[in-house]
């Protein structure tokens, strides 16, 4: 039998990804964990490792984008199997947009946009409000709505184009693969699908969700992006499951002490409940009464003590990032010389580290009689998980090529979203960057971590009029905001540094110079 | 040796009975009103029913898998008889057994084992308890020729003769087991007569087709037994006029053998009797066959529309 | 007073035997001999030709009489002296002893039993060590009792013995000698009840026959490493008593079941599966078997010893479930 290699899930809400480039050949013979290729997602561009030995047959080209759980290749067990499967005897599709359409479309020609799986154990989700009105026309990637899970709230983005008709109203709870709006890809589809009328929500049973769920992480620990233990399976032993429900602890917070690191009982007897999850038939009219988890309270506590402690405030500044963007897409152009795939995050952090460089008091400490310069910059980058907010920090990051770093910052989200990060991994920053750039935020004014002295925020990038050269011409622009302590320095220095920061954003050449 | 004309009649309408419930059964069978399979015994029915003649109350009995009509001698009604057959709930064992084990146990029949051979060591302990409760019944115990090479008989056989059993062994040697002819498998030519020796017991051989010939054998025997002395053989020999089973085309057979055998027949012999010493007239003799006939329409009818047993009793008489 | 397995097997039928007279002893050297295991000692010497017999070497025969003896008035207690030689007499067991009323009606009743020693002991070799109650398990309408000590075996006979319902009575070999106090009063032990012979919560441990005494002593050791052990005999093999294993195993979460019979399709096969059917989701552990190896037993002493379940086996067998 051959062995399917599929695209994995990079992160929540993942639903595609795109074949950089295969790093072996047609008919190579491949063994378990090499790296076969580079697949590049929405934010950053990973390793793909095979998860077992075989001879690959390769399916998706370079360039192709495939959903998740869509298969790029085959693995042989021998040559005559092998040989069998380029005859096309077995025969595999490449499984489009497959997760989240899972009934034929209703319509002839309508496209099912579907509640996706926000964590291992979601079984539903609300939605909590639509972005877009009826009938708009809506562009691949768009966000359409906001979903709400237990855990947090999070942006929902159409994997199509088309003409949304909406199907779940707004407050509604509705089971992970229930369709929740329609795109119809023309005016007259559109006319059609509304003049049927709302059909039933179609909700998959939860057990197929987690089956498929269960076999994208398969994948993911065989490629090292998201590397759950047992191929994403908990090991429980019956009775460890069964109080685990009934007490309302999600098994992947447990550590199994039984044999093979099966959690037995007495492990979720052992475990502190950190937060009840909430019965899927809460009255929505009664107040939510939610016990903090240790990372809730832990950021309670710093944010507020960190406003409360020191002398705080944001100034923010417009950038012009459409060279930027050129640049980008030249490194990325040869990633295959630089050995990874450069992200806008990846060069705005390493053109505020040059920029902090050069300005030390913003790689400073406020030490009630002293202010500490640090001879190092650890970079911090924020990283939002479904867990909570991260900051794990790349040490020395001032010492390091831009690929270098990007390189570093990659690991960490990884490891940050596996929930792998070390105590080492978050401590000792002293300079932080946050990106909001997935999201439609331009200016904000970020809290600084203490103790630290400055922190650069990045909005979005988007396409907007601007003058340029005497003209006015589309460029992309991006808001930056930094705040800092005016403990530490005045206006002027922040002036200084965000005008170097602009500069260097703005002819990225001369970052790249430094 | 002279018989009541009594005894003549109450022969010839038990033969009667037994052979035309017989053809009946051949005859549903036929219309696939029966699961399972059946061995039809027409033409053999004076090996079981003739010795039977000599049974008194209280005495046990054990059939076989042929002749099942003959357990209408020792008082099994034709309409339990068949309801069982047809495995309805008004049937002997509420159609949990079948056409193989037709039995009540206060007409004093045994049992049949599915594997033959096993139940005549069943129906020697019928023997020992009679022995033991010296209650002077005796065991009528009816075999095939062929079980004759299984172990079991063997071994019921010494210890009905070490233990002085009051059995009486009965040998239906319709010459078949299935295909087998018992002269290809049997190492002597009367499986259990030739054999009987062996075990201290007294044995007789007699032809199935003279019925008059059987009952001397058997009243001899049985009354050997009855006196104390143990255990004793009779050997009947018979043809076995049709299939092993209902189906069975019996192409192992040489037909025209067959075809003289078919003429060997027990009732016919014993109407000539009965003709010659005007035991019954031949109005007596017909009207026999349509009360019987009536009785045996009347018992297919009654099986017929019986009740199946409930699907929920599945567990009756399991413990 | 105290007596062994033997005697209490003797004894116990001794007293029946005065009690009703329906009742008679036959099978292989029972009577003068008293038994090869003298578990039918006196019997003769008391009730005489007529009610205790030394039959000729015929199983058939002998399960096969006692069929018929039982449903025309008597109630036999036969013997079929090792239980190997049970397979002898496989279709009487089988097919007749449990199925004889099911085929013919409910008048034929079958108050007997059939007894049989068996279990290895000590270079007896394959084929006159084997402990078959796994076999019969699998016939609809046979009881099966396995009685594991003296008292037990005096209470269990007893009622096998009053019992309308044909019985298969499986002695060990190795416990004929074993001695306990026993009460001097006649008592029965209900036939379909376990029995728990140790109290304990972290894991059960269901024993047959000799592998009682040899969990017992596995607990005793594992009490002293903090594993509290609960020992359940079933003593009625066949209809076991479902509640008491679904009770115990729920209290302790954890179930090992000891057997003799070789391990494939055993019994544990059976209770394993009937258990965690049951109680999937108390289980905080998968249900382990210790049982002989499916191999025959050997003659060798110490390959025999390498074959059959033993106190180190068994405690083996609880750590890994921890």
């Amino acid at each position: 039998m051959s062995v399917e290699l599929v695209m994995p899930k990079t992160g929540l809400t993942n639903t595609e990804n795109t074949l950089d480039s295969w790093s072996v050949s047609e008919g190579d013979k491949i063994s378990k964990g090499q790296q076969i290729a580079e697949i590049e997602s929405e934010k950053t561009t990973m390793p793909f490792e095979s998860h077992e030995d075989g001879i690959i047959h390769l399916i998706a080209k370079s360039g192709d984008t495939i959903a998740v759980g869509g298969v790029i290749a085959l693995l042989a067990a021998d040559k005559a199997e092998y040989d069998s499967i380029c005859a096309g005897t077995t025969v595999q599709e490449t499984k489009v947009k497959k997760e989240t359409t899972t009934s034929t479309d209703k319509l002839a020609n309508s496209i099912e946009l579907v509640m996706p799986k926000t964590g291992l154990t979601n079984t539903e989700n609300t939605l909590d409000s639509w972005t877009v009105a009826e009938g708009d026309t809506i562009s691949k990637g768009q966000q359409v709505a906001e979903i709400e899970s237990e855990k947090t709230t999070m942006p929902f983005e159409s994997h199509e184009e088309g003409i949304i008709h909406l199907v779940a109203k707004v407050g509604e709870t509705i089971a992970v693969g229930g369709v929740i709006a329609l795109l119809a890809p023309t005016k007259e589809d559109y006319e059609k699908i509304c003049a049927a009328g709302d059909s039933p929500i179609s909700s998959i049973k939860s057990a197929e969700s987690s089956t498929e769920n269960n076999e994208v992480l398969k994948v993911q620990t065989a490629t090292n992006v998201a590397a759950i233990p047992n191929g994403g399976r908990v090991k429980a032993s019956p009775l460890a499951k069964k109080r685990a429900k009934e007490r309302g602890i999600d098994l992947q917070l447990i550590v199994g002490t039984g044999p093979n690191g099966r959690i037995v009982a007495k492990d979720v007897d052992n475990y502190i409940p950190a937060t009840p999850v909430l019965k899927a038939d809460t009255v929505v009219n009664e107040p939510v009464h939610t016990p903090l988890t240790p990372i809730r309270k832990a950021i309670a506590k710093n944010m507020f003590n960190s406003l409360r402690t020191m002398a705080q405030t944001s100034d923010s500044v417009e950038v012009d990032v459409t060279e930027l963007m050129q640049l980008r897409k030249k490194l990325v152009d040869n990633q295959e010389l630089l050995g990874t795939k450069i992200t806008i995050n990846d060069l705005l952090s390493y053109a505020a580290v040059k920029t902090v460089k050069r300005h030390p008091l913003a790689n400073a400490s406020f030490a009630e009689t002293e202010i500490i310069e640090y001879p190092y910059i650890n970079l911090s980058m924020a990283v939002a998980t479904d867990y909570g907010l991260t900051s794990p920090v790349v040490k020395n990051a001032d010492g390091m090529s831009l690929t270098e770093l990007s390189l570093a910052l990659r690991d960490l989200t990884v490891r940050a979203r596996d929930r792998k990060l070390t105590p080492d991994d978050q401590r000792d920053g002293t300079f932080t960057i946050t990106n909001m750039g997935i999201f439609p935020v331009d200016n904000f004014n970020p809290i600084l971590p203490a103790p630290q002295s400055c922190i650069m925020g990045f909005g979005r990038c988007t396409e907007k009029p601007a003058v340029y050269n005497g003209e006015i011409c589309i460029r992309t622009m991006m808001v930056l905001s930094v705040t800092y302590d005016h403990r530490v320095f005045d206006g002027g220095e922040i002036g200084k540094i965000m005008k170097d920061m602009k500069e260097y954003l703005e002819n990225p050449v001369l970052f790249l110079a430094q | 040796m002279k018989y009541s004309k009594e005894l003549i009649a109450d022969m010839y309408k038990e033969l009667l009975s037994v052979r035309m419930a017989e053809e009946k059964l051949v005859e549903i069978y036929a219309l696939g009103k029966v699961p399972g399979h059946i061995h039809s015994g027409v033409g053999e029915e004076a090996a079981y029913v003739v010795p039977l003649m000599t049974k008194q109350d209280g005495d046990y009995s054990k059939f076989t898998h042929r002749v099942i009509a003959a357990t209408h001698a020792v008082g099994i009604t034709f309409n339990e008889m068949f309801a069982e057959i047809l495995g309805k709930d008004t049937g002997t064992s509420h159609g949990r057994g079948g056409v193989n084990h037709v039995a009540r146990l206060d007409k004093g029949i045994i049992g049949v084992a599915g594997s033959l051979g096993v139940d005549t060591e069943v129906a020697i302990g019928a023997g020992l308890s009679a022995k033991y409760l010296d209650n002077g019944r005796i065991v009528y115990c009816f075999n095939g020729d062929g079980v004759h090479s299984r172990g079991n008989i063997h071994e019921a056989w010494n210890l009905a003769a070490e233990w002085k059993l009051p059995v009486l062994f009965v040998c239906d040697d319709n010459q078949f087991a299935i295909s087998a002819n018992h002269k290809n498998t049997i190492c002597v030519p009367n499986p259990a007569a030739d054999r009987a020796v062996a075990y201290g017991m007294p044995a007789k051989l007699v032809h199935g087709d003279d019925p008059l010939a059987v009952y001397d054998a058997a009243k001899e025997l049985t009354d050997y037994i009855r006196e104390g002395n143990g255990p004793a053989v009779l050997e009947v020999k018979t043809y076995r006029w049709r299939g092993h089973f209902e189906g069975d085309q019996c192409a192992y057979r040489d037909k025209e053998i067959t075809e003289q055998e078919l003429k060997k027949d027990c009732i016919v012999n014993l109407e000539e009797y009965i003709r010659e010493n005007g035991v019954l007239s031949d109005e007596d003799m017909e009207l026999m066959k349509k009360e019987i006939a009536l009785e045996l329409d009347e018992a297919v009818k009654f099986a017929e529309s019986s009740p199946e047993p409930a699907l929920d009793s599945v567990y009756l008489n399991v413990y | 007073m105290k007596q062994t397995f033997a005697q209490a097997i003797s004894s116990t039928l001794s007293e029946e035997m005065r009690r009703d007279d329906k009742i008679i002893v036959y099978g292989e050297d029972v009577a003068e001999m008293g038994g090869i295991f003298t578990a039918t000692r006196g019997i003769y010497e008391e009730f005489g030709a007529k009610r205790c017999i030394s039959t000729p070497i015929a199983e058939g025969a002998i399960v096969g009489s006692a069929i018929g003896a039982a449903v025309t008035g008597l109630r036999p207690v036969v013997e079929l002296m090792y239980s190997d030689f049970q397979l002898v007499a496989f279709n009487e067991l089988f097919h007749s002893l449990g199925k004889w009323k099911f085929m013919h009606g409910e008048a034929y009743k079958l108050p007997l039993v059939v007894r049989c020693a068996g279990g290895y002991s000590f270079g007896a070799g394959p084929e006159h060590s084997n402990t078959f109650e796994c076999l019969f398990t699998h016939a609809p309408g046979l009881t099966i009792i396995t009685p594991s000590n003296v008292y037990d075996a005096k209470g269990l006979l007893r009622s096998a013995i009053r019992s309308d319902s044909p019985v298969l009575f499986y002695e060990h070999k190795q416990l004929y000698k074993t001695k306990m106090e026993v009460p001097e009063e006649e008592y029965c032990i209900p036939i379909g009840k376990a029995d728990i012979k140790r109290e304990g919560k972290d894991v059960t441990i269901i024993a047959v026959g000799l592998m009682v005494s040899k969990a017992l002593e596995a607990a005793e050791k594992l009490e002293a490493e903090g594993i509290s052990v609960e020992v359940l005999d079933p003593r009625t093999i066949l209809p076991v008593d479902k509640d008491a294993f679904f009770e115990s195993v729920s209290k302790t979460h954890r179930c090992v079941i000891v057997e003799e019979s070789n391990k494939t399709a055993g019994l544990g096969a059976e209770w394993a599966a009937m258990i965690q059917e049951e109680l999937f989701d108390e289980l905080d552990a998968p249900i382990k078997r210790v049982a002989s190896l499916d191999v025959p037993l050997p003659y060798n002493l110490g390959l025999e010893a390498e074959c059959v379940p033993n106190p180190d086996k068994i405690i083996a067998a609880v750590k890994s479930l921890f």
